[in-house]
């Protein structure tokens, strides 16, 4: 056994540099690969701890408007019960509704924690899974009971057991507290609840027109879903609503183990996750593809050594054994210097992921990535020793070895898959960076910088005028409006039916200020007079609602039905991009009214902003004493709908960036290697009159050729890749020529420094050392 | 054509120097053929080396044509390489990957020779060395006399002035050893000038004049036909 380590040790250091840069590659991509492998896995087990989720649903309603089908997941609470007790499969419902989130200890207190909670119905310790620390299971039967997690218990008591005190929820609801939870894991929809509370028992809630709340259904194990989706749809129930309905709309089931990816419910994103795997795979090949050119260009080298051995009467499978040996060990060292990468890394950039990861909860799943490479690794290490097994040992040992090994195709072809797969990848990530920056850059039709929003608690409604006199005090304070939304968050939708045609549309209620204050283009009519009262309750419509109705004259001076009122049309602006850049713009309509000023939207100069928001702050703390001010900035606010993209696009970028590093490593080592076969051909040729020059470019050349069939198979790919990833987003920059090309500039640049370099090395030596006979 | 004065080439390890050729005169005439002779490790293929320019010597002076090569840079050896330099090799080394036809014409594309021009100067080569067969053959598929022929037609096709052989029968069987000296010799009677290294008598005979070497001192330097008071 020693002397097997020998051998090793001494045919690793033969070949010092390239088992160096096999090193470095395989480590890099072994790290990149774990990390990419622990951050999927809990995006893809997502809400898993549930050990019932496989039969746990979600109750969604479809109403079909003007042929589009709207799904909605926030019923009424009778809708629910009427499946529950009239469908028997369907009789475990666990409800959903909002719940407090500030808590304080006494109450009418002056400071509050923020606690995230949900009122549950006490079904949920029977359909969902829940660690007591403190407390009974079965819990939240009672009316104002609270569960709160660990971490939320220790904010509001620290240390002690809080089972059986009272906190107060939004200052003034008592709830008794029952238990202590582990706080939910990090992959779960629930995570971020630190607390759940019982559900309400006020009359409101069981309104018919209150949709407030998700319904779970926990089904009976082996159920079939269809079937039950069509009992439900068939129900007496469902029937006698729709016949007092004006829209159709039907029932269904959605699986509660996939809600992370659902469009609507879940905040994963699927179309990343993929291509997030893609990468991993991508990663992982790309370092055994390394692996396999440097053990196939390595193989003519440790020839001589297998077929003596072979002589001495080595057995082939002694010596298959022996090269398995010296795959693993090399493997297993790449693998440890991962772990160092991946530590150094989770220090450097905890964020890096919307996890925190803990290593130590991931050895079983580090320990398989190990395996995984141990076994890629070995079959690898097979191939170029069945080669060295395969010649016939008289044939090596009469010292025939070529000068320069006859590169086999599917080394040559190994080279071209890698350039391309790099080139791939620099097109990927040149695009998703463009696009990324095409929303960032997009004209909205407003702007967008130097405007504060500020939410409106009703007690600064109350007296709004008083509020900005005082706020407009202060000479960075430029301009003011009231809404009920500000871009990025209308969420009013209206379905009216005008002249006989019905037309689903965003309402959004503003103030006379308003559309001047944004900038928005009034092209036809004009804009609500300044003084209130003579507009109020008249609308302005965007272009996408004009032409969803169909109209083409006479439109201005329309009477458009608001709640229990009408109200005249009287101009139509251009259409801005108020919502996420990911849909189309929807139809939408101005209201000008009094009321709902819940946001007001603030211009300030840009100059001494710590001492404005100061400002603002100081006057919001004079008029609304308990609630804090809940300010942010619209550009930040608009920004952060593609800061999820922003961060995805990053992370796929450094990951594709390192894969790139990597093969640039491999065809680096595969350079030093090849130029060392052709040592004594560089000397010949010198010695015939070869500049180092023209050295230099037949060294390069292969690898030039195979960048550039890499990049003609690479550009039709990637301009199908790209395609259909951009398909995805509703607004999309150009397919660009100019990215293809650059980044084949880009893959061909660093194969030519990265590559002349050595060929340099190599043809500047003295050619006599390479010729002399030995 | 070549003049050395008082050549030295020397390894410096961290303690000490050795010598390999020690105030090594010479004056080598337009149309000799010599043969350099010695024991292993004589210094003969450092010496052959220095007059190819593909090794520098640690002192004294060498003239090439009357250029001092001690003075020259490496662009200007490459065009000697070029224009008059030929090199023969006991281990012929042949490029593998090339057929004969394109080992041949090597030269003559560094020496940017036009493609047609190329072709006819090889394929007169080739009929000249009896190979015109073999043209699309690799090294491998050829005896080591055909190679070394090879060998030598990749070294004269450019014309070169000056043919440098180092040892080039000492892997061949006497046969095809006699050919290649009895080709060597025909060169030289055309105006080559060609200086062989070698181990056997017999093959110094071919030339006119032979050199001696042991231990990096020349021992002896006389006309091939005047009597050795060395040789054993
Ligand atoms: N790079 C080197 N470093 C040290 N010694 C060398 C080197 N190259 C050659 N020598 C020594 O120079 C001597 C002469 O070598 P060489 O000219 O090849 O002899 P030969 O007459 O057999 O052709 C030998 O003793 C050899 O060991
Ligand atoms: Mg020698």
């Amino acid at each position: 056994m020693k002397h097997y380590f020998i051998t090793i040790w001494a045919s690793l250091k033969k070949s010092k540099q390239t088992t160096f840069f096999n090193l470095v590659g395989l480590s890099v991509s072994f790290a990149a690969f774990i990390l990419l492998s622990i951050y999927l896995w809990n995006e893809f087990t997502f809400d898993r701890y549930n050990k019932n989720i496989d039969r746990i649903y979600l109750l969604e309603m479809n109403a079909v408007q003007e042929g589009e089908n709207n799904a909605s997941y926030w019923l009424p609470n009778p809708m629910a019960d009427y499946f529950a007790n009239n469908i028997p499969e369907m009789a475990t419902v666990c409800s959903f509704a909002w719940g407090p989130q500030t808590y304080s200890l006494k109450k009418n207190d002056s400071q509050g924690v923020n606690i995230s909670t949900r009122a549950v119905d006490s079904t949920f310790v029977e359909v969902f899974d829940l660690k007591m620390k403190y407390g009974k299971r079965k819990t939240l039967a009672l009316k104002n009971t609270v569960i709160l997690s660990d971490k939320s218990a220790e904010k509001l008591f620290g240390d002690v057991n809080p089972v059986g005190k009272t906190i107060y929820g939004n200052f003034s609801q008592p709830y008794t507290v029952e238990g202590v939870f582990f706080e939910l894991p990090q992959n779960s929809r629930m995570h971020r609840f630190g607390a759940l509370c019982s559900y309400p028992t006020t009359s409101w809630i069981n309104d018919w027109s209150e949709y407030s709340f998700n319904h779970y259904y926990m089904l009976p194990e082996g159920s079939n879903v269809e079937d039950i989706v069509a009992k439900m749809n068939a129900s007496q129930g469902v029937k006698d609503w729709k016949e007092g309905s004006l829209e159709d709309f039907s029932f269904n089931l959605i699986p509660a183990n996939n809600l992370h990816f659902h469009k609507k419910m879940g905040r994963g994103n699927l179309l990343f996750a993929r291509s997030l795997i893609l990468v991993a795979a991508l990663l992982l090949f790309m370092a055994i593809v390394n692996y396999l050119n440097f053990a196939v260009a390595n193989a003519p080298k440790l020839r001589k050594s297998v077929n003596v051995r072979q002589v001495l009467g080595e057995s082939k499978a002694r010596l298959m054994g022996l090269a398995i040996t010296e795959s693993i060990v090399l493997i297993t060292a790449a693998f440890t210097v991962s772990l160092f990468f991946v530590i150094s890394i989770l220090h450097l950039w905890p964020n890096m992921f919307s996890y925190t990861f803990i290593l130590g909860n991931y050895v079983w799943l580090i320990g398989l990535c190990w395996l995984l490479f141990a076994v890629l690794g070995a079959l690898v290490s097979i191939f170029p020793t069945r080669i060295n097994i395969s010649v016939k040992p008289a044939q090596a040992l009469a010292g025939f070895i070529p000068l320069s090994p006859q590169r086999s195709k599917m080394g040559k072809g190994l080279t071209v898959l890698q350039f391309g797969i790099s080139i791939l990848l620099i097109i990927g990530v040149l695009f998703i960076e463009k696009q990324v920056n095409f929303f960032k850059n997009y004209d909205l039709g407003f702007q967008k910088e130097n405007i504060v929003t500020v939410r409106m608690p009703g007690s600064i409604q109350k007296q709004e005028q008083a509020f900005i006199n005082e706020l407009t005090k202060n000479g960075n304070v430029i301009d003011y409006a009231f809404s009920q939304f500000v871009p990025g968050g209308v969420g009013m939708g209206w379905g009216r039916n005008i002249d006989g045609k019905k037309v689903n549309f965003k309402c959004w209620p503003v103030d006379e200020r308003y559309m001047k204050f944004m900038g928005f283009d009034i092209v036809e009519g004009r804009d609500f007079a300044e003084n209130i009262e003579a507009d109020e309750n008249k609308f302005i419509m965007n272009q996408a609602a004009l032409k969803e109705f169909g109209w083409d004259k006479d439109y201005l001076g329309k009477q458009i039905p608001g709640f229990g009122f009408k109200g005249e049309l009287v101009g139509i602006v251009k259409d801005m991009k108020y919502a996420s850049l990911h849909e189309e713009v929807k139809p939408l309509a101005f209201w000008l009214t009094k009321t709902r000023h819940h946001q007001l939207s603030i211009k300030i100069s840009g100059q001494n902003v710590k001492e404005t928001m100061a400002h603002i702050t100081h006057v919001y703390s004079q008029f609304e004493k308990k609630f804090p001010i809940s300010y942010s900035f619209l550009d930040e606010e608009l920004d952060y709908m593609y800061r999820a993209e922003e961060k995805q696009a990053q992370l796929i970028s450094i990951f594709c960036l390192i894969s790139v590093i990597i093969s640039i490593v491999g065809v680096l080592g595969l350079a030093i290697l090849l130029s060392e076969y052709r040592i004594k051909e560089i000397g010949v040729r010198k010695v015939n009159g070869a500049r180092i020059i023209e050295i230099v470019t037949m060294l390069n050349s292969g690898f030039m050729k195979s960048v550039a069939l890499a990049f003609v198979i690479a550009c039709p790919l990637g301009y199908w890749a790209m395609n259909s990833w951009m398909s995805n987003f509703a607004y999309r920059t150009n397919m660009s020529w100019w990215v293809f090309a650059l980044a084949g500039f880009i893959a061909f640049i660093i194969a030519v420094i990265s590559i002349s370099f050595q060929s340099y090395k190599a043809a500047a030596r003295n050619p006599v050392e390479a010729l002399r006979y030995e | 054509m070549i003049s050395l004065k008082d050549i030295d080439r020397y390894y410096q390890s961290r303690f000490q120097r050795t010598f390999v050729l020690k105030g090594v005169d010479m004056e080598i005439k337009s149309g000799e053929f010599v043969s350099i002779m010695g024991p292993s490790g004589a210094g003969k293929s450092t010496l052959l080396n220095i007059i190819g320019m593909l090794d520098d010597p640690s002192a004294g002076e060498y003239y090439f044509m009357d250029n001092p090569v001690h003075k020259l840079k490496d662009k200007q050896k490459t065009e000697y390489h070029r224009n008059h330099i030929g090199f023969i090799f006991q281990a012929y080394h042949l490029i593998e990957n090339l057929t004969v036809y394109e080992n041949i014409e090597t030269p003559l594309v560094y020496k940017g020779i036009k493609s047609k021009e190329r072709k006819a100067m090889v394929a007169d080569i080739l009929d000249r060395f009896n190979m015109v067969a073999k043209k699309d053959l690799f090294p491998d598929q050829l005896s080591g006399g055909q190679q070394q022929l090879v060998g030598i037609a990749r070294a004269v096709i450019a014309n070169p002035t000056l043919l440098l052989a180092d040892e080039p029968t000492g892997n061949l069987h006497s046969e095809q050893g006699e050919m290649i000296m009895e080709l060597l010799q025909e060169l030289n009677k055309e105006g080559m000038t060609i200086i062989q290294v070698t181990h056997s008598e017999k093959n110094a005979q071919y030339g006119t004049r032979i050199v001696r070497l042991v231990d990096g001192l020349v021992r002896e330097d006389i006309p091939t036909n005047a009597k050795s008071l060395v040789a054993e």
